[in-house]
């Protein structure tokens, strides 16, 4: 999933529109082919109006399966296919109903007042290639499952502008909607205890599996998950990662490889949890996960 | 003064506002601290994190946060931080204390066992 947004107001909240699926790996397919159009966060025009349109990933294995940076701007300079681009992106955000007429108007003039030169001599940003995360198989007594592993990328997370704003759930599920979310909060059966099976069904509710409840190849990425309770208190996730180690991020802090103690996570059963006593099992996310 | 106990993961840390009696109080006890040199202790692992207490306007002896965990207060302002003592954990002590109805039993158990155990 990506979020992409318009950068054009400094009062009101800005237009954002939220693509996945065949649409959001075509743009981003797209974006890939002409890195020249790519820009980073802080280059081209920053003034006042239309200073492009931010393309942010909400996974953290996107920039590196199409070797892109997490948050780009695009459209926000003279680069020809970058407007065209901008052009197509925005006329898909008046038909999703994201922009109004008068809005969708008057960023088709900012893009051609861009290509007409406006804004030149702006710097266009380096990009990363770097290769997509391989496919992994997990298996246990006849049951096989196909699921997925992204490389350990710390940095998409503690981003100061989301450090704060996503938790171990969002980690794991590998959805950085800076929500802070929490199991069972967009299907409408949130835990009100803090118990493992109350967890899990809050988890299972959202669409997650248990591990070796296969979900099918349509359902990529599905990231293997592993739930912990503080009873009583609270709950923690982590996730496996390509290197073998698993991934987490305890609340609003850095994201990490290594537990209490200071050792890489080999066995999230075995680490140093502090409060997190109880091991309640492991779980697949998924591409139609709910989550809020 | 608005408190935070950062403690959880998953969900948000419990937080809430201190009376003007509070307020006053923990004034009384940093400014009765002695400042020592040194960094402060920090931890962002699982579990207890300690104490983050907030006003808008520097309205805590000129500074913007105060940080307080293991014995140590720092309070931080644009000019830098300043590091007190507070070596039998009485701040955390009492921030725990001033909070009893906003925090969950569990965790105001294990928190007072954290404190206790430093």
């Amino acid at each position: 999933m990506i979020r992409i947004t318009a950068d054009m107001f400094s009062g009101r909240p800005n237009p954002v529109w939220e693509v996945e699926g065949a649409e959001a790996e075509s743009l981003l397919q797209e974006i890939s082919r002409n890195q020249d159009a790519v820009a980073a966060m802080d280059e081209g025009y920053q003034g006042l109006g239309y200073r492009g349109l931010i393309v942010e990933s909400l996974a953290d294995n996107m920039s590196s399966k199409y070797g892109l940076p997490s948050s780009l701007r695009l459209a926000n300079g003279a680069n020809a296919k970058g407007l065209e681009i901008g052009d197509r992106i925005v006329s898909s955000m008046l038909k999703a109903k994201i922009l109004d007429e008068g809005s969708h108007k008057s960023l088709l003039e900012q893009l051609q007042a861009f290509g007409q030169g406006f804004g030149a001599g702006i710097t266009e940003s380096d990009h990363v290639e770097t290769a997509p995360a391989p496919v992994e198989a997990a298996a246990v007594a006849a049951v096989t499952c196909q699921i997925e592993s992204a490389a350990f990328n710390p940095g998409f997370w503690n981003d100061p502008a989301h450090i704060g704003k996503n938790n171990c759930y969002n980690y794991a599920s590998n959805r950085r909607t800076d929500t802070f979310a929490q199991p069972g909060l967009a299907t409408g059966h949130q835990a009100s205890v803090m118990a493992c099976a109350n967890v899990t069904a809050a988890s299972l509710s959202d669409g997650l599996h248990k591990r070796f409840n296969c979900f099918p190849a349509s359902e990529n990425p599905r990231w293997l998950m592993a739930l912990v309770v503080a009873p009583g208190q609270d709950y923690h996730w982590y996730r496996k990662q390509k290197e073998g180690f698993w991934g987490h991020k305890p609340g609003h802090t850095a994201a990490r490889n290594v537990d209490n103690n200071n050792h890489v996570v080999l066995n999230p059963e075995t680490a140093a949890r502090a409060p997190y006593t109880n091991f309640c099992g492991y779980f697949y996310a998924c591409k139609s996960q709910k989550i809020r | 003064m608005r408190v935070e106990l950062d403690v959880y993961s998953g969900r948000p840390n419990p937080r809430w506002e201190l009376t003007d009696q509070q307020a006053a109080e923990l004034l009384k006890r940093l400014e009765a601290a002695q400042p020592v040199p040194g960094d402060s202790t920090s931890f962002d692992g699982l579990g207890y994190r300690g104490f983050v207490v907030k006003a808008e306007g520097g309205g805590m002896g000129g500074f913007e946060e105060i940080r307080v965990f293991q014995g140590k207060v720092v309070g931080i302002r644009k000019s830098g931080t300043v590091v007190f003592q507070d070596p039998q954990h009485s701040v955390e002590a009492w921030l725990l204390e001033s909070g009893r109805s906003h925090i969950e039993q569990a965790t105001m158990e294990y928190v007072g066992k954290e404190i206790d155990a430093r």
